[in-house]
């Protein structure tokens, strides 16, 4: 039974392969001294022995397919060994399981944000030729453009088809018989709309002329959650004149 | 004696299993004990390349007609991988054989038809 097992067939490893060959080579070389040849002999012989890389090759391919058999044998024998050793210790085998299960969710967990953060391109047509800049301080700190910078860089830029500014504009709402309402908003350029393709639901976005300073036109867009919720989704707040302390008086939603 | 590399006839395809086998009849022997062995005997006219040598080496050990194993040589206290015959590779031996002597008449009726009858 134990000789059987030993003299089972199975395939060498590279190493027993290549100890073999260097076996061969070094008896080689231990008859050259004996025999007494000088250096060139050898180095002859060396050359003659060719190239043992290439033997172990082709040694290992004489192998074929039996390798893989013998591969999954194995694979199928370790299963079969873990599942029986996991049997005997069940809370060593449970905690495995929750050990590799709470690794496995908090990698999805984080895997999905970082997806949905950084590896999806953002839904705008064109995604990948947005780029977003801001100016950076004598620290290096982001800093905030200015809007005649902003319009200077609007007017003189040959690298960029359109650019787009935005600024964070909170206001409040107030409206007759109710409780003001703080809302948090952004500023925006016109041209934000054409840059990223939005539409509102009702209503029409402002164009280039009506986001300019000291314009006397002011337009508010509204989320649609806020149109929803305060407004009740009242299609007739379009062109309504409201009173907020931002001072926009027309809306759109 | 040493012949020239020119007088070395090149193994015809297949028959270096044949000889392998042939030699390991005589008791177990390493990869390079074989190649001597062959060499020796046909007065180096057949001359074993390693390159050619173990991966035939190996063919045969993959089915299972010789069987290798690391061991001690008998004269030299180093181990070696040493190949012999297995009853499977004996009778393999035997066809082989009879098949050569088979090709070998058949050539040789080709090659002097006069001679025959």
């Amino acid at each position: 039974m134990f000789s059987r097992l030993i003299s089972r067939r199975r395939p060498p490893t590279d190493d027993e392969i290549a100890r073999e060959l260097r076996d061969h080579l070094e008896l080689d070389a231990e008859e050259m001294a004996e025999r007494g040849a000088g250096d060139d002999a050898r180095f002859a012989a060396r050359r003659r022995f060719g190239n043992v890389s290439l033997t172990i090759e082709a040694t290992r391919e004489a192998w074929g397919a039996f390798r893989w058999r013998r591969l999954s044998q194995d694979l199928g024998t370790d299963i079969a060994y873990g599942v029986k050793r996991l049997r005997h210790a069940p809370g060593f085998a449970l905690l495995t399981v929750l050990t590799t299960a709470i690794g496995v969710g908090a990698t999805t967990a984080i895997f999905s944000v970082v997806n949905a953060v950084v590896l999806r391109p953002i839904p705008v047509p064109d995604a990948d030729r947005v780029v977003a800049f801001y100016e950076t301080n004598p620290t290096n700190n982001a800093w905030t453009t200015s809007d005649p910078n902003f319009l200077d860089y609007r007017e003189r830029t040959r690298s960029f088809a359109t650019m787009a500014a935005v600024a964070g504009r909170s206001a409040g709402l107030l409206r007759r018989g109710a409780d003001p309402l703080p809302l948090s908003g952004l500023g925006a350029t016109a041209s934000y709309f054409s840059l990223f393709g939005g539409r509102p639901l009702i209503g029409s976005v402002y164009g280039p002329n009506e986001d300019r300073v000291g314009g006397d036109t002011h337009v508010v867009l509204l989320s649609e959650g806020v149109w929803r919720r305060v407004f009740g989704a009242d299609a007739s707040v379009v062109e309504a004149p409201s009173t907020s302390t931002a001072c926009p008086t027309a809306c759109s939603a | 004696m040493t012949k020239t590399r020119d007088d070395r006839i090149e193994l015809l395809q297949g028959t270096l299993d044949l000889l392998v086998l042939k030699t390991l009849v005589f008791g177990p022997a390493h990869g390079r004990g074989i190649a001597k062995h062959i060499q020796q005997t046909t007065s180096n006219v057949l001359s074993v390349e390693h390159g050619s040598l173990y991966p035939a080496l190996h063919r045969l050990e993959r089915r299972g007609w010789i069987a290798g194993r690391w061991e001690t040589g008998p004269r030299i206290n180093r181990e070696f991988k040493y190949y012999r015959l297995t009853a499977a590779g004996r009778k393999q031996l035997v066809a082989q054989e009879s098949k050569w002597e088979q090709l070998v008449t058949a050539i040789a009726q080709v090659l002097r038809p006069a001679t025959e009858g």
